[in-house]
């Protein structure tokens, strides 16, 4: 019996062995299939929810939709200042409110057809649209007349401030002067569509209308849509009818929607990427020992916060909210704990705006903090509750509370307990108020200080403290209205130099925009908001890098 | 048998309605919804959302307006991805999801009955051991160790497979290795049981004294035998297989149903859960059929009544 297994046809073993090895090079060979060298490989982390720039909210949209569409004016990345994009130029009326947009004439949509003001109008008679329900349609607020035409106060869009007075020049009226109103037209919520592109696939306000994907999305950008393999790759081309076509590099992009930051590391490192959207954390000192020139680090528009209660107490006492945030050290936090580079964060509002001059930060002071701690009626924390801690899932979030959990108990006496829960779950718990102290963030999508300060408004979406103070509220609406870019600043710093006083949240740490890059990629700009122009792009592959 | 086919193939009905159910009350017992976001929309935009998605509308209404739309076939549009269908995500993800199953299948028969079988033909020599540990370690590897390891070695050190991926054929053989290897080694330890206790019976002692060569006993007389335990176990291995791949297709960056399943029980994509759920309900039960016809076919003991 025991001899059955080696006592068969010895050669017909043999023709199976062969048949399997044939077979397995013949796989190996398939690894090693060539692509494109003029195509960059692009690891866009989630997969994007659509490619319609009005239902889009996220990062991985913005990376692709920003590579197909371009706004009236563009983002210079080095200096975050506006420049000549789909408008070749622009005139802007004294009192800051009557912008006039003179569009490229060379400006084509991927179709061939031109480009012009009637399509920015139509694009945002789309977003703010009330049936399609656009998240980001609130961007649009600073046209005259959006906010009701978007509330579905009238049906009338000749009531909205954008007008195309020919072909070539359109016209916006806003509803109060916004400094960054320039600085905005980068964002996707801003990009023109074409309305026979969109009509012909549905109507203008279904949000389910198919018409951006490959075939039908037209777009005016530097590059096209070629392919969409839903959580496989989204592949674009250099469009030929873009206005400055012959100033594109690249042949193509290809971005792969790579959720899992492993996953996404590993296929770097095998070469089959030459841009990741991040980098685990775990790898960052690995990459800044062995590779540091493959590691790319830089200061980033995102701040990483804690939210306190104050509809409860004892957290409803400022005194109790200044001490728990002034015992936080943050630079322990920073180089201890995290790791990666961040920054401390004293503020809420990050370095990087060149017209904001911030206030003083709260200082890291436990001393301080035990005084004000005992002059609230808790000295060394004795008679306080244990507070709660929450967290969504998440491996820093978790170090970082447990850090943040230790200080105060140390330093304050104070005993926290950790709570984490599935995203939405925390979220939910957010939005109800049932928390006392909860890790969030921030991440502006305009580089500009009211962006972080206004989230703090009375009753605004993203307050989510309970917090309200009728002077922050009136400065911040102060700083709608102002015209004057010193004063304005002037005013925004007031605002958050009473909202650290107040202390509904305490900063942690600025992001940092990490990701690793190949030598290969040249002409990358690193800016605080993180945004890559595709068209700046170019690679320099050796040959056999492969 | 026709009839008992037919029986089972109208069970299902009613399951699915009690899976749909269930499905959509617990996806919407979650806290939390598929609009909830960090950047928090306007009210007024959240609530055209809801009304586009009827989600402003009495529970028990959503729910028969959902049963109704299934019935039709009609499995509604994705809450978090505008533009699509759940029947079109669906139909876009499954034959992937199939695939991959496939492959771990083919990798869990190979490998399970070539070392079950070899172990036990070969019962407590260093072989027989040398397997046993390698099913133990299958089983006791989570793919999600597995996998990293396995591109670890064959990836990143020497350079023979993709590290992930789904598009030619190298990139399926880590992927399909990693799913299938607990299943191999499940089904080695079954096999090696299976085949054991049927070499030790009566008809193959009779088969071997009237001269009849190891390999035909072996191979005629005890496989057939040992098949019996083995189908019936690779039904419920079909079903987990084809539904479980989540780790895999996330690890190997794998464009599937089961990847979609999860991110949309994350998002609250609450018609693109109870879509997923439906076909995996569909699945098991009709791969639990299967396998019981085909141990039926290979058990005369056994009548399918």
């Amino acid at each position: 019996m025991s001899r059955f297994w080696i006592g068969g046809d010895v050669r017909r073993c043999e023709v199976v062995l062969a048949v399997w090895l044939v077979s397995l090079l013949w796989l190996v060979g398939c690894a090693s299939a060539s692509r494109d060298p003029e195509v960059l490989q692009v690891g866009n982390g989630a997969e994007p929810a659509a490619l319609d720039p009005h239902l889009v909210s996220g990062v991985s949209e913005h990376r692709i939709l920003s590579a197909l569409f371009e706004g009236l004016a563009a983002m210079d990345p080095a200096t975050l200042e506006p420049e000549p994009a789909a408008a070749v130029r622009w005139e802007v009326s004294p009192d800051g409110l009557v912008y006039r947009f003179y569009l490229d004439p060379e400006g084509r949509w991927s179709d061939g057809t031109p480009v012009t003001a009637g399509d920015f109008v139509y694009a945002w008679r789309r977003m703010l649209s009330p049936a399609l329900g656009s998240e980001y349609a609130y961007m649009l607020h600073c046209l005259a007349g959006a906010r009701a035409f978007n509330k579905g106060q009238t049906a009338d869009f000749s009531t909205v401030g954008a007008r195309a007075l020919s072909d070539t020049v359109l016209e916006v009226r806003l509803e109060h002067p916004t400094p960054y109103f320039l600085k905005m037209q980068h964002h996707f919520a801003w990009y023109p569509v074409k309305a026979t592109a969109v009509e012909a696939a549905g109507t203008i306000d279904d949000r389910n209308n198919p018409w951006a994907r490959p075939g039908t999305l037209v777009s005016n950008g530097p590059f096209r849509l070629v392919e969409w393999q839903p959580n496989d790759q989204i592949r674009v081309e250099r469009n030929p009818y873009y206005r400055r076509a012959g100033s594109v590099r690249l042949s193509g992009i290809v971005f792969y929607p790579v959720d899992n930051q492993q996953t996404e590391e590993r296929l770097f490192r095998a070469g089959l990427l030459d841009l990741t959207s991040t980098v685990p954390r775990h790898k960052i000192p690995v990459y800044r020992q062995r590779m540091p020139d493959r590691l790319q680090s830089h200061p980033y528009l995102g701040t990483y916060f804690y939210r306190f209660n104050v509809t409860r107490p004892p957290l409803d006492d400022p005194r109790v909210r200044r001490a728990l945030a002034m015992a936080l050290d943050r630079q322990e936090m920073a180089e201890r704990v995290l790791k990666g580079g961040e920054t401390p964060a004293d503020r809420l509002v990050p370095d990087g705006l060149a017209d904001y001059l911030p206030p003083a930060g709260i200082p890291f002071d436990p001393e301080g903090a035990r005084r004000l701690l005992a002059e609230a009626g808790y000295p060394d924390g004795r008679g306080l509750r244990p507070l709660d801690l929450l967290f969504n899932t998440s491996e820093a979030h978790r170090l970082i509370a447990e850090a943040a959990q230790r200080m105060w108990q140390e330093r304050l006496g104070v005993r926290v307990t950790l709570r984490n829960q599935d995203w939405k779950v925390y979220l939910a718990s957010m939005d109800a108020l049932d928390y006392d102290i909860a890790r969030s963030a921030w991440i502006a999508d305009v580089p500009d200080a009211v962006n972080f300060l206004e989230c703090f408004l009375t009753g605004g979406g993203n307050n989510r403290t309970g917090w309200s103070s009728a002077a922050y509220d009136r400065l911040i609406w102060e700083a709608y209205r102002e015209a004057d870019p010193v004063h304005r600043s002037a005013l925004l710093a007031e605002a958050e130099a009473l909202l650290l006083e107040e202390a509904p949240i305490v900063p942690v740490y600025f992001y940092r925009w990490t990701f690793l890059m190949q030598p290969a990629v040249h002409g990358l700009i690193p800016n605080p908001l993180g945004f890559i122009r595709w068209a700046d792009l170019w690679l320099e592959r050796k040959e056999h890098t492969r | 048998m026709i009839r008992y086919v037919l029986k089972r193939v109208a069970e299902l009905v009613p399951v699915l309605w009690a899976v749909i159910t269930i499905a959509f009350f617990l996806a919407r017992l979650a806290p939390g919804g598929p609009f909830d976001a960090e950047r928090k929309a306007p009210p007024e935009a959240l609530r055209q959302i809801e009304a586009y998605y009827r989600l402003d509308q009495p529970l028990w209404k959503q729910y028969a307006l959902y049963l109704w739309g299934a019935a039709r076939g009609d499995l509604g549009p994705s809450f978090r991805k505008p533009g699509r269908s759940v029947t079109e995500w669906i139909l876009l993800r499954l034959p992937v999801s199939l695939e991959l199953g496939l492959y771990a299948l083919a990798v869990a028969l190979a490998l399970g009955l070539a070392g079950g079988l070899a172990a036990a033909l070969r019962p407590n020599t260093t072989l027989d051991r040398v397997l046993n540990v390698g099913a133990l370690l299958g089983i006791c590897l989570p793919s999600f160790l597995l996998g990293p390891l396995l591109v670890l070695v064959f990836s990143l050190w020497l350079g023979w497979f993709p590290v992930a991926g789904w598009s030619t054929p190298a990139h399926k053989v880590l992927p399909s290795l990693t799913l299938g290897a607990l299943y191999a080694a499940y089904l080695a330890r079954l096999t090696r049981g299976s085949m054991l206790e049927i070499l030790g019976q009566d008809f193959i002692r009779a088969a071997r004294a009237r001269g009849v060569s190891s390999a035909r006993v072996a191979l005629v007389h005890a496989l057939p035998g040992t098949m019996v335990p083995v189908s019936a176990f690779l039904g419920p291995a079909m079903a987990g297989l084809f539904t479980g791949s989540f780790v895999v297709e996330t690890i190997f960056f794998i464009p599937g149903l089961g990847r979609e399943f999860v991110e949309a029980a994350f998002n609250r994509d609450y018609t693109m859960v109870i879509g997923a759920v439906m076909v995996y309900a569909v699945l098991v039960a009709l791969l639990n059929l299967a396998a019981d016809l085909v141990t039926a076919w290979l058990d005369p003991r056994i009548r399918l009544e």
